[in-house]
């Protein structure tokens, strides 16, 4: 994933889970982090959606349960976009 | 009015988990199962509920069949929703786990159904000895899917086209279970 793009995500991750900088990991989850809720998950969601012009299907919602898998998920769409 | 099953106790940092009590069939509880937001994502109660459901669903609880236990807030002592062990097998060895937070109060985070979700299933391998305890949640109900993997329920598939929501829209159901992490008995 480009560095521009890792950077939104880190932003909207940071903004919606009032994360400090170095909260902030790949590894990141909602099965262990209990401030990442159902209601901030679909904040995330929300957020990259705008962020990146893009729409998600159901499952890739409920999939992007870590940073990591979230990246994944982004960059799946912007490269099946193209 | 009574139920055939033992009182059960389950205390967490901010919620509590015990038995339904007769006390706890009231208008209030009548209400959550009559409103639609409250019940979409539920299998049941597609013509809504009566109280003569209610304490018939009260009174037939059994160790073999089912089990339904009251959230409570702490805090204010408040019964803010319901869990159940449905349906029990006895010969598998194993039980579905299901509920709702009737109170919406509560619905602004998924705080008090993992919490209680926790207590039950602890309670459920540790106490009852289930060798499995499984769900099925619909692929619309976001905040429950959380909460389901939260509690370490693992995926085991979908089933496609599940659930009828009121727009006519059809709903996948994903299968979620967890194996009694404290006991190992597994034939082979």
């Amino acid at each position: 994933m480009e560095i521009s793009n890792s950077n939104k995500i880190k932003e909207i991750f940071i903004e919606v889970l009032k994360l400090e900088i170095d909260e902030y990991t790949e590894t990141l989850s909602y099965l262990e982090y209990d401030p990442w809720d159902s209601i901030t998950h679909m904040k995330i969601v929300a957020k990259i959606e705008q962020a990146f012009d893009v729409e998600f299907e159901m499952r890739d919602i409920i999939a992007m349960e870590s940073v990591a898998k979230v990246k994944e998920i982004v960059a799946n769409h912007i490269n099946g976009s193209n | 009015m009574t139920s055939n099953i033992d009182e059960v106790y389950l205390e967490g940092e901010d919620f509590i988990v015990r038995s339904l009590r007769q006390s706890d069939l009231t208008k209030r509880y009548l209400g959550w199962m009559n409103d639609p937001e409250i019940t979409q994502h539920l299998e049941t109660g597609e013509n809504g509920s009566s109280m003569e459901e209610l304490v018939s669903y009260f009174e037939n609880q059994s160790e073999s069949t089912y089990q339904t236990f009251a959230i409570i807030d702490k805090h204010n002592d408040k019964h803010i929703g319901n869990l159940s062990l449905n349906p029990i097998s006895l010969k598998h060895n194993q039980t579905g786990l299901g509920g709702i937070i009737g109170d919406k109060e509560y619905w602004g985070s998924t705080g008090a159904f993992v919490e209680s979700m926790r207590l039950l299933i602890e309670y459920g391998f540790t106490v009852l000895k289930f060798h499995k305890i499984h769900s099925g949640v619909s692929m619309f109900n976001i905040p429950s899917i959380i909460a389901s993997k939260k509690v370490k329920f693992l995926e085991e598939g979908y089933r496609k086209d599940h659930m009828r929501y009121p727009d006519g829209s059809y709903a996948d159901v994903m299968i979620f279970g967890q194996i009694n992490p404290y006991i190992k008995n597994k034939k082979t």
